[in-house]
């Protein structure tokens, strides 16, 4: 898909195509600042680092509740199924049943595990679970993931935190046109330019968190990047005479 | 390719600090964890030449804490808002059993998120032992890398053993802990091959145990009561560029700077390259429900209290964490 087609994730619409991550702020005020300036209506936090059950005391749950984003709530520090499934019944026994599967035993680098993650889709996906899996940009791993019941795909574009960019580029760009669920990626990308090459690339939403977070100025920086999502969502629209772009309408579409 | 710890050390200051600074921004973001430690005994049977704790020092207090000490220092540290606790014991089989460490994380009960370990070290079934119990960090000081010098500095004991005491990391990991920690102790000799040995150590670990996460620290020696004099001391400024090049060199690990250094010190290398701070360290078994300053192993130059970490850290726009976040 692309955002030439409405956003739905788990039967809830999307209108703003930028979600955030909490991580690496200065502050909870610096975060809720953030999400009020992006107008974020999807915004993840690590169930390793809230307390949810006590959001009230909580500065970055209390940060996504003024904001009136939905809360995704990830499972980040899980090395294997088991943790995540652990963690996320944490998360539904606190009210969320939306959960950003995070499976990354490796401790460098944090890339997902793709047979812990599509083990932990599946168990959770039968639990009744709206599960968005992080993935590597791997286009046979993503048609596992959608038989597994996945809500939508994360692929990751570079490393966490790594600001480098879409360095997974070719395999998105054969996952993306494949994929029947929405796209979102999630991770590496360190510039508005690149989320625009991301949308440009057929993604249907973005997940960033460092590159906002760890700016000097994260409200400016968040901004930045709903105005490059937003530029690039109107210059598909428009469609420019450029090959290569998402097609206004998809081949489903056509023969509904 | 990263760069190597010579080039790094060869740059400039301003420029070191610059890199890093962004490193670390961009990796760990704002966020400094804290942690306490937790000294549940000072008995020791080593002679380590340069430790407050060693058996040589026959007028020092001995003191291993009761379950019920523990209890109560767990709650006083608790009370602070720290919930990332790291568990310090000299060597003694006698007192400090396997037993005894896996009797500790049920003792504290859910007050800590994460707990690790700085005692002596153990076999690959023991640490997984101990991993069962709820411990996912190991810290393990090699203090030199010098084959040669290290038996004269830990003459008697367990400790004399030079490759036991370099495997401990190794064993650990394979056991399943999640954070590796190692080091050097500065100050018993010249440091340059010290460092290029810490890298090649970490670099090692990070191969072999690839789900674990690597935690440098850089402690350096202090005086102590038993009059050791450090051969090589480490000024302010060296410390600074070695860990400004480890943080480049090494963009993904944890470091983390003990209260054995001044606070201006540790907050402004909070905002450049330490991502994980120790607080209001009572450095003396049984020292946060009963504060004394006899039983030390080291002394602190960083006596500020968890709330007055948090504040200075705030000020500088950095955000504590108190939960463990991987």
């Amino acid at each position: 898909m692309s955002v030439l087609s409405p956003l739905v994730i788990g039967g809830q619409p999307f209108t703003n195509r930028l979600f955030l991550g909490t991580g690496k702020f200065a502050s909870g005020d610096v975060c809720a600042a953030t999400l009020r300036a992006a107008e974020c209506q999807l915004v993840t936090a690590a169930l390793t680092r809230v307390d949810a059950d006590a959001p009230a005391s909580d500065a970055i749950l209390r940060a996504i509740q003024a904001s009136g984003a939905r809360l995704l709530l990830n499972t980040s520090g899980a090395r294997n199924a088991e943790e995540a499934l652990r963690l996320a019944h944490l998360a539904k026994a606190a009210g969320c049943t939306w959960i950003k599967l995070e499976i990354h035993p490796d401790a460098r680098w944090l890339l997902p595990d793709p047979i812990e993650t599509l083990r932990a889709t599946e168990a959770l996906a039968r639990e009744g679970f709206t599960v968005l899996p992080y993935m590597p940009a791997d286009p046979v791993l993503a048609k596992r993931l959608e038989a597994a019941g996945a809500a939508a795909l994360m692929p990751l574009g570079a490393p966490i935190g790594s600001n480098r960019g879409l360095q997974t580029r070719e395999m998105l760009a054969i996952l993306i046109e494949q994929a029947t669920l929405p796209v979102v990626v999630d991770a590496g990308l360190g510039l508005p330019s690149q989320a625009a090459e991301a949308i440009e690339l057929g993604a249907d939403a973005l997940l960033i968190n460092t590159a906002v977070a760890a700016a000097r100025d994260p409200v400016s920086m968040a901004r930045a990047f709903r105005s490059a999502i937003d530029a690039a969502t109107l210059a598909l629209q428009a469609q420019p005479p450029v090959a290569g772009l998402p097609e206004p309408t998809s081949p489903l579409e056509a023969f509904a | 390719m990263n760069p190597t710890l010579s080039e790094l050390l060869a740059r400039p200051l301003p420029e070191l600090r610059a890199e890093a600074r962004r490193v670390r921004l961009a990796r760990f973001g704002r966020t400094v964890a804290l942690f306490a430690p937790l000294y549940v005994s000072n008995r020791c049977i080593n002679a380590c030449r340069y430790c407050d704790f060693s058996s040589r020092h026959h007028t020092l207090p001995r003191v291993t804490l009761s379950p019920e000490e523990i209890r109560r220092e767990g709650e006083a540290i608790a009370a602070t808002g720290i919930r990332s606790l790291l568990i310090v014991a000299g060597e003694d089989p006698r007192h400090v059993t396997l037993d005894y460490l896996c009797a500790l994380p049920a003792l504290l009960g859910d007050r800590f998120e994460s707990l690790s370990l700085e005692v002596a070290p153990q076999s690959e079934e023991a640490y997984r032992a101990l991993f069962a119990a709820g411990y996912q960090g190991l810290t393990c000081f090699q203090e030199t890398y010098d084959r040669a010098l290290y038996p004269t500095l830990h003459p008697v004991g367990p400790k004399h053993d030079f490759a036991w005491r370099l495997g401990t990391q190794l064993r650990a990991g394979r056991a399943g802990f999640r954070t590796l920690g190692l080091a050097f102790l500065m100050g018993l000799r010249d440091w340059h091959s010290e460092a290029e040995a810490l890298a090649a150590h970490a670099r090692m670990l990070m191969k072999c145990c690839w789900q674990a996460r690597i935690q440098f620290a850089f402690p350096r020696i202090r005086p102590v009561d038993g009059g050791f004099i450090p051969a090589a001391p480490v000024d302010d400024e060296t410390l600074e560029r070695l860990m400004l090049a480890f943080r480049i060199a090494f963009p993904e690990a944890s470091i983390t700077l003990s209260t054995r250094e001044a606070p201006a010190f540790r907050d402004r290398m909070a905002e450049l390259c330490a991502d994980t701070l120790s607080v209001g360290s009572h450095i003396t078994s049984g020292g946060y429900a009963h504060p004394t300053d006899q039983t030390a192993q080291f002394s602190l130059a960083d006596t500020r209290s968890a709330a007055e970490v948090i504040a200075a850290l705030r000020a500088r726009h950095l955000d504590p964490v108190f939960k463990q976040w991987a």
